[in-house]
């Protein structure tokens, strides 16, 4: 059975069109590749 | 392969997923897929425009702008992201009103945590009407219609949801959990009368003196009259074909019979040719379904690496803060056996090697501050993660039988005092542990 309480704590804030410049600001875009580029810089590789 | 490019395939290959879903109009699961692809390639445009169309239609507008301009910033030349941008530019009156919804929604969910459902209920009613799309609204509705007990209202909003994003798995599970709607028991038809002016009645609304009318006779109007002289000409023409051209017919059904045979002959063809494509098409089905089975399981095996180099890049950032709290966490929870390169696999092997000198410690004391606050179940899983790094330490096996016994595991902690006094015998921890065994 659900437990609704604890499904109504999972809905979180909706971004509002005038957040939208800060949420791009804190955009966060570290994909696969960049993590993958970094440990080759960190040892020292030519990527 | 070169590793960025086999990036770029898994990315594109959830791409493609995601535009398949997003065609039959799962929005949840488009969204999923478009957002792993861009985890594996952020340079993804397709999927990112994409991923801000699905957010668009299921009324999320800011966060369908958000990734539209994230897209334009990364390529400004050739980017439908600009397009869509000046679209919703354009249409200011609408991203307005859209706009409205997004803070009512806010709002409604503030007056759920302070505890005025009520008022959010009549808030959100309000959001829905202004945008049907806005499943996670409707979503929030009919979680409180649930809870008020209100269940045939909420079920008419759950549906609503799968008509926009028809895979809604909060939805499809909150329907599927909820008990049938009650019947409305009681209610009357209403009578009435048709169109000849006979009153109908429901069986419901018998009574002993009620009569069903017939229908009663009329004259025939204009245009039934028209219809029986139509009748009356087909039957006439059909009269003097049967009765006066039998020669014909059966010239026509001769040939009409060859016609026939030619037609099962080449059906007769088709049907062998037919089950030959069949059984090279159940070949290939399997071969397809092995294909098919092959690339999920490179798939999950290439997120499971993923998940690895993951974990890695955060304990090496966990060091560099001198958190080593984090990074012996991290640790127990890493498969490095699973990463390919050789320079990875170096800087492994001298975490490793850390952990085995230091790490294990540090899980030891955590354990030991989570029994001084408590929390044995936290106690035990560290001092197993810190004997799961050097299986050889006395104290921590004494510790976690401690524990244990605390648990009231009597029988375990009894057979870790054991491993104590068999392992490390003629030390005080063996003495203290045959003490605690009652001997």
């Amino acid at each position: 059975m659900i437990d609704f309480e604890e499904e109504l704590e999972k809905f979180k804030p909706s971004l509002e069109v005038e957040d939208i410049e800060d949420a791009l600001v804190g955009s966060d875009l570290t994909d696969m590749g960049d993590i993958w580029m970094d440990m080759m810089r960190a040892m020292g590789k030519q990527v | 392969m070169d590793f960025l490019e086999r990036l770029g395939r898994i990315s594109n290959r959830y791409y493609n997923m995601g535009l398949e879903k997003a065609q039959s109009r799962d929005l949840w699961g488009a969204s999923y897929c478009l957002k792993q692809s861009l985890r594996f390639n952020k340079n993804n445009i397709n999927s990112r425009n994409l991923l801000g169309l699905v957010y668009s239609e299921a009324g999320e507008v800011a966060q369908a702008l958000r990734q539209w301009v994230i897209s334009d910033n990364l390529q400004p030349e050739g980017n439908d992201a600009r397009r869509l941008l000046e679209t919703a530019r354009r249409k200011s009156g609408r991203l307005e009103a859209l706009s409205q919804t997004l803070r009512k929604y806010n709002q409604a969910l503030e007056y759920v945590h302070s505890g005025s459902e009520d008022l959010a209920v009549l808030q959100l009613i309000r959001v829905v009407e202004d945008n049907p799309k806005y499943v996670k609204a409707q979503l929030l509705l009919a979680t409180l219609l649930i809870l008020g007990k209100d269940y045939s209202k909420a079920q008419k909003h759950l549906r609503q949801i799968l008509r926009y994003d028809r895979q809604n798995p909060v939805a499809i599970s909150y329907l599927n959990q909820m008990r049938p709607i009650e019947p409305i028991g009681g209610k009357e038809m209403e009578s009435g009368k048709d169109a000849l002016g006979n009153v109908i009645l429901s069986h419901r609304k018998m009574l002993d003196d009620d009569v069903i009318l017939p229908s009663s006779y009329r004259e025939n109007t204009g245009w039934q009259s028209v219809v029986n002289i139509i009748i009356g000409l087909i039957l006439g023409a059909a009269a003097i074909y049967f009765l006066v051209m039998p020669a014909n017919t059966r010239l026509v059904n001769q040939a009409h019979n060859q016609e026939m045979l030619d037609f099962y002959e080449k059906l007769n063809d088709k049907n062998i040719e037919a089950a030959r494509l069949g059984g090279e098409a159940s070949r290939l089905q399997e071969l397809y379904d092995e294909i098919s089975l092959t690339l999920q399981d490179l798939e999950e095996r290439q997120g499971y690496m993923q998940k690895q180099y993951q974990t890695l890049a955060s304990i090496l950032d966990a060091y560099t803060k001198d958190d080593m709290r984090s990074a012996v966490l991290l640790y127990t929870d890493w498969d490095p056996s699973v990463i390919p390169d050789e320079t990875s696999k170096t800087i492994a092997d001298r975490i490793h090697g850390d952990m085995l000198s230091t790490g294990y410690q540090v899980l030891a004391d955590m354990a030991a501050s989570a029994r001084q606050q408590g929390n044995l179940e936290r106690a035990a899983q560290y001092y197993e993660d810190s004997l799961a790094i050097k299986p050889d330490n006395p104290q921590a096996i004494f510790d976690l039988a401690k524990v244990t016994k605390q648990q009231g595991q009597e029988e375990e902690a009894n057979r870790l005092f054991g491993r104590v006094i068999m392992e490390f015998p003629n030390t005080d921890l063996a003495r203290q542990a045959k003490e605690e065994r009652g001997y």
